[in-house]
């Protein structure tokens, strides 16, 4: 295998991009910040050539430097857990503004979203007992916006779709998807989760309705 | 992060006036007042990147100086983007921008002393607003052309739904806008990550008095008779941009097209060079 593997450039050192790295085969696959034209492997990055071995091939991989990340991990995608800030709620969805997600860590400046009434989930808490295909065909209702997020909550949500060209669509429907972190109404203090659609205030013990997120345990 | 102060290397060095011999040939500076340089060769290069933020560069050429800063990626609703660019779903945008920094970077009297017609007495009163015009002219112009040049360099289908800030601004005109702009882009995409298939190089020749020029300073590009732009990825050996005015003859042309050549090889090596520099810097910092 390392007789097919015959690179311009000695494992280790810089290039640049669009440095041609050598020949692709079965057994070599351009990896990130590498691109393959025409049977060539060029580098797309500036950074570091490095080699990765796996079970039968091996990836060509160019890792810029230490403090960089590609720019691309920063885009928004189909299927990415997201956290966004909710600004505004109305009868038939929510406005949110998207600050970080999982792949790309914080944004340089928040970029707008919605969650709409029928993306926030059913009303029943899905438990192992619960028998899901029957009581989704016969549960009708959905959460009302106002009682499952609040303006100024914090919530953990999935892309659903790119959208428009004004903003992504989010989704609330699954149990580790919801508010994270809200404020109580009266008191403004932090109000920890009590069940799957009511947060209480420690210290004043009112109890308001939120979609709430599982807690990672 | 701390920000890394930079110098304009040639700012403070006296350009040549503009010279009033009749025919003859004129020596060609190079930029540092010190040497002259042949017909083929470039001026000085000096290049430096990270300037502003994370993804800027700052290239002088001579004593054309262009910053370029890239943005990346930019999403929807963002206060960077103006309404006229459509975000795509499916790949990518790229947005360029080029602007004159003020009134002190491009040559005002030469805009003004170049009326339509000799009849045209009233240039001095309207002398603002001509200026205003050559410059907005001149602006989208230089951004449609490197829009076009860095378009095949970069993998856009990474980007759905975003896009690509390149915006620079010309500190001064001194003949070669466009190749600074290109190289200066070329380096700051590389270092804000965003992935390219190839280095754009850039260089431009004009024709004097039959003799090919390469790298004309504000002197040469104005009294030429023709010019020729051509951008090209070495490494893929494909060309994005290529450019003629003026009048040229089928084999002046082509010449004209390997004098180009071989500059942009010359600027690969240059941005290459820097980019392994600091490259081998920021290991060392570890």
């Amino acid at each position: 295998m390392s007789s097919n593997l015959r690179l311009r450039y000695e494992i280790d050192s810089f290039v640049v991009p669009g440095d041609r790295l050598g020949s692709f085969f079965k057994t070599t696959l351009p990896g990130p910040g590498t691109s393959a034209r025409k049977g060539h492997l060029y580098a797309s990055t500036a950074g570091r050539l490095s080699l990765q071995q796996q079970e039968q091939q091996s990836l060509i991989t160019v890792t810029p430097p230490q403090e960089q990340d590609f720019a691309s991990r920063r885009v928004i995608l189909v299927g990415q857990i997201v956290l966004a800030k909710v600004d505004r709620v109305s009868w038939t969805q929510a406005h949110v503004s998207i600050f970080a997600t999982e792949t790309g860590g914080t944004l340089q400046y928040p970029t707008e979203a919605i969650v709409r009434r029928e993306d926030i989930g059913s009303t029943v808490p899905v438990t192992h007992t619960t028998n899901t295909n029957s009581n989704n065909n016969n549960n009708k209702t959905s959460w009302q916006v106002i009682e499952a997020v609040r303006p100024g909550d914090w919530i953990v949500a999935r892309v659903l779709s790119l959208g428009d060209t004004q903003r992504y669509m989010l989704t609330l429907a699954e149990p580790q998807l919801g508010v994270w972190y809200a404020l109580s109404a009266k008191s403004g203090t932090v109000m920890q989760p009590k069940s799957w659609n009511t947060m209480v205030c420690p210290e004043t013990g009112i109890e308001e309705s939120r979609k709430c997120a599982k807690p990672r345990s | 992060m701390t920000k890394s102060a930079f110098k304009l290397s040639n700012c403070y060095f006296p350009l040549e006036l503009p010279s009033s011999q009749e025919g003859g040939t004129k020596e060609r500076h190079s930029g540092d007042g010190k040497t002259t340089r042949a017909s083929h060769s470039l001026r000085r290069i000096h290049i430096d990147s990270q300037v502003l933020q994370s993804g800027s560069a700052l290239v002088e050429m001579g004593h054309t100086k262009v910053i370029c800063q890239v943005t990346s990626p930019v999403y929807a609703s963002s206060s960077l983007l103006p309404s006229s660019v459509q975000l795509s779903m499916d790949e990518g945008t790229l947005y360029c921008q080029v602007n004159y920094l003020s009134h002190a970077s491009y040559p005002t009297a030469r805009i003004l002393n170049a009326s339509a017609t000799p009849l045209d007495q009233s240039h001095q009163q309207f002398s603002s607003s001509r200026i205003n015009t050559w410059r907005l002219s001149r602006e989208s112009d230089l951004s449609a052309r490197l829009l076009s040049a860095l378009q095949a360099a970069v993998p856009l289908q990474q980007y759905p739904k975003c896009c690509i800030r390149v915006q620079v601004t010309v500190l001064q005109d001194d003949g070669s806008v466009l190749p600074a702009c290109i190289a200066a882009a070329s380096i700051a995409l590389t270092r804000a990550c965003v992935e390219l298939y190839d280095l754009v190089t850039s260089c431009q020749v004009a024709l004097q008095n039959g003799i090919l020029l390469a790298d004309p300073d504000l002197d040469e590009e104005e009294s030429a008779d023709a010019l020729v732009t051509l951008a090209f990825l070495p490494n893929w050996k494909e060309v994005s941009l290529l450019e003629q005015s003026g009048k040229l003859s089928p084999a002046q042309t082509n010449q004209a097209i390997d004098l180009c050549r071989d500059g942009c090889r010359t600027m690969h090596r240059f941005l290459r060079d820097h980019l392994l520099q600091k490259l081998s810097e920021s290991k060392t910092k570890d």
